[in-house]
This record gives structure tokens, sequence and C-alpha cells, in this order.
């Protein structure tokens, strides 16, 4: 991060916030009872967990007289109860309580509180945002079928950059900077899908193991803007679940859990932690690039770039906030 | 176009004679004639403090509740050809008209 910030524009200005479903905490962030008033897309709102379990997430001032729900407001049972004339709101933005009136009346109760659609998924508190409140048109993914037992949860890390969220995401795309960015000591040979909302590369790449090189398969499969898994198959099996949520069209916060297979030998856990901790090593080289690069509309790409214009092409549906229809499917290879 | 004589009986069963413009709001007439305690809401049908019974021949020149006035009615268990006076705009048709404000309870 810059002391000052940038003193030409980046590019970010004109870009706007993609729709679609955004980590906005881990599951351990929120307990049950809790209240907490997050700022992602631009904009803020107030995400509580109810005394089951559950957690909801609405706009945050209280439609009676405008008192901020993430203030002194409290969980009871499953409701938010605001801390101003003790309204209770359940996750639909119903009212339930109004504890000096005889009737509330049947609008109120359906919902006068604008809600936010909810998923928390292996760990992870996710919202949906679109600027125009339009439900959800695909669901979070899941963490890929562990070819024996559970996921064991190694690592989370989570990092606040200056940049807007495409480009975090584009990165993958670019070939051309595995090498000069990280070292890779081969370009990486891979090939994009695109289908729907998801994009799945499949990369075959060399990688250094105590042993030497070892050609290993990484699985990248990208649901919507803001999720993606990256599964790295060869002497171990490590899956990088990522995040990247836009604080707003300047600054992401990129969240990864990292996971690998049960009933790992000492020297497999080894490398498997050597894994890890170049994948962190990878992106706290990336960071300084993204902290003060520019968004180029029209880049000047060569042959062996990678599949970026492809990749950009399904992200603008992702600011198409007035069409309904799918998007389409591009294969590009490489 | 000429005013409009009104008979209200609030709700203590005292009787007032007010006058009203035509597309005067009927909820506007009585709160300020009679009780700022009615039209909370200031006619966003949440409240149910103007809640009237209109005399017959007016009721029957308007057209019934909408849908949110007809549910706040039932939630306010209302009895039969009860009114929110938010929703009454009062006509140039009429020369008088009897208005009763009923409990909202």
């Amino acid at each position: 991060m810059n002391d000052t910030g940038p003193v030409l524009p980046r590019g970010y200005d004109e870009m706007p916030i993609p729709f679609g479903w955004f980590a906005v905490a881990l599951s351990t962030e929120l307990a049950a009872g809790e209240v907490k008033t997050l700022e992602y897309f631009a904009t803020e709102f107030v995400i509580w967990r109810g005394e089951q379990g559950e957690v909801h997430a609405v706009d945050p001032f209280c439609p009676h007289l405008g008192a901020h729900l993430g203030v002194n407001s409290d969980v009871v049972g499953d409701d938010l109860r605001c801390p101003f004339h003790h309204w209770r709101f359940n996750g639909e933005g119903g009212v339930t309580d109004i504890p000096y009136t005889e009737v509330i009346p049947p609008k109120l109760k359906r919902s006068c509180l604008p809600a936010w659609p909810v998923c928390e998924v292996d760990g992870v508190i996710f919202v949906w945002y679109h600027p125009r409140r339009a439900a959800p048109k695909w669901e979070v993914a899941r963490l890929p079928e562990c070819p024996e037992g559970e996921w064991i949860l190694a690592e989370t890390h989570d990092w606040v950059i200056d940049i807007h969220c495409q480009e975090i995401t584009e990165n993958g795309q670019d070939y051309a900077h595995f090498g000069a960015v990280h070292g890779v000591p081969f370009a990486p040979a891979g090939e994009m899908k695109i289908d729907g909302w998801v994009r799945r590369s499949t990369v075959v790449a060399e990688m250094e193991t105590p042993r030497g090189l070892m050609t290993g398969k990484i699985d990248v499969t990208a649901t919507g803007p803001g999720q993606s898994m990256t599964e790295f198959i060869d002497v171990t099996h490590v899956v990088q679940s990522q995040q990247v949520t836009p604080i707003d069209a300047h600054r992401t916060h990129l969240r990864w859990q990292m996971y690998h297979i049960p009933g790992l030998s000492d020297g497999r856990l080894r490398v498997t932690a050597a894994r890890m901790r170049d994948l962190v090593k990878q992106v706290n080289q990336d960071i300084p690039i993204w902290n003060r690069k520019r968004f180029h509309d029209k880049p000047l790409l060569v042959k062996g770039d990678g599949p970026i214009l492809a990749y950009r092409q399904q992200y603008a549906k992702y600011y198409d906030f007035d069409d309904d229809a799918e998007p389409g499917n591009i294969a590009a290879r490489h | 176009m000429s005013e409009i004589t009104l008979n209200v009986t609030d709700t203590d069963g005292a009787g007032h004679t007010l006058t009203a413009q035509p597309g005067d709001v009927l909820m506007h007439v009585l709160r300020d004639n009679i009780s700022l305690d009615i039209g909370v809401c200031g006619g966003e049908i949440s409240c149910g403090t103007c809640m009237v019974r209109l005399d017959p021949d007016w009721s029957q020149s308007l057209a019934g509740p909408g849908d949110d006035e007809a549910e706040m009615l039932e939630a306010l268990d209302a009895p039969g050809g009860a009114r929110l006076g938010c929703q009454v705009i009062v006509g140039d048709n009429l020369q008088r008209g009897a208005v009763a404000l009923l409990h909202e309870d």
C-alpha cells in the first residue's frame, strides 16, 4: 500500500462493480447472536447470525426512524432488534414485533427493509450483490469432492488490495506474467473454457518439488466474478479456495482458504506446506504490481499473452445489469 | 367549487361540524380539526388511526379499498364498511357527508 495515492487515473472510475455472489466474512467471524456492519460494493449493510445459526443481511437503516441497525442492535431469536424503538426484523426484512403498537401492518410484516440474499458455504459467508437487486442467477460453488474423507483447512489468508476486482482474476489468464513475476520455469500450457457463469482452466505445469521438477495439474474453476477454486494435483493435493470482493471500484478484499487431503505423511505435509508458502509468496509478488497498475481497455497483446480478452468478454456479462440472458460459451486454447 | 360540510362523530361520541374542500384527504381534515393523534403514519396505511365509517351514500360513491387498505382493515379487525380516512378523497360531487371515527382496537 502506498502512503500517497496514485497521481494518474487508473481506469477504475469508469468500471462498475460487477454483480454476483461475494464473500463478506468467514463463518468463524460471525458468532450466533453477533451483528456486524460490513462495507463492500461501495455501500454498507448489516449482517447477523440468529441464535439458530442462520445468517441474514439487510440494508443498514431502520425503515422506521432511521437508526443504524449495526449500532447497539441485538439479536433476539432469529431476528435483529433495532436499538432505537425495538422494532424486530426477520431475515426477509419483515417486521416481527413492535413492542408498543397493537397491530403490525401486514405490508410491514411481509418486508419493509431490503434484505440481501445470503449463502454460507464451506466456512464462508456470501451475499448476492446486484445494483438493481436482481435475484441470484447462479449458486455459490462448493469445494470439489475430497478423494477420501474431508478436506483439512490448513491456512486462511486475506489481503486488501488497491485494485478493481476484475483485474485480480484476470491475472490467471495472463500467462506471460508467471515467468516474469513468479519465476515459474516454463510458461503454463493451458486451456480455458467458459460455460455460462463458470470459467474453467486446466493448466499442466512443471512444479518444483524436493525431488526435482514434476508435472502437475492445476484446475481452476471460477464461478461468477467473486469465487474461484484452484485444485493442485501432483505429489500433494491442495485446494485453494479464493474469493475476491469489491470494497469499491478501487479496492478489493482477497481471501484464501487453503485445504489439503487428509492422511498425508510428514514428508507430503512438508511439501504441502511449501506449496502453500509458495502461493502466498506469489501473491505477495503480484500485490505491489496490482496496487499501482492501471486498467487498459485496449491492451497491447502479443502471442503468448493468454486468453485475456476472452476472459474480459465473459466478464462483461457481470456488468450487464439489465439483461436477463444467459452468457454464451467460449473456448480458448493456449 | 363549493365547500363541503362534514358532520363528524369522534370516538368519544362528540359531534363536530367541519368544512372541507373538494380534493382534500379526509384524514387531513380530521387530523387538523379533531386530533393530532389521527393520521400518525401520514397516509402510509400503517397506523389505522384514521379509521372511519362513512354515511352510506358517500361510501357507495367511492371505489372500494385497495389491497393494502383492505389488508390493514382486516388486521385491525375493522367492522364491515370501515375505511381508512387517508385513502378517502373528498369528492367534488359531495355536498355534505357524515363520518364516524372508529377506535382502531
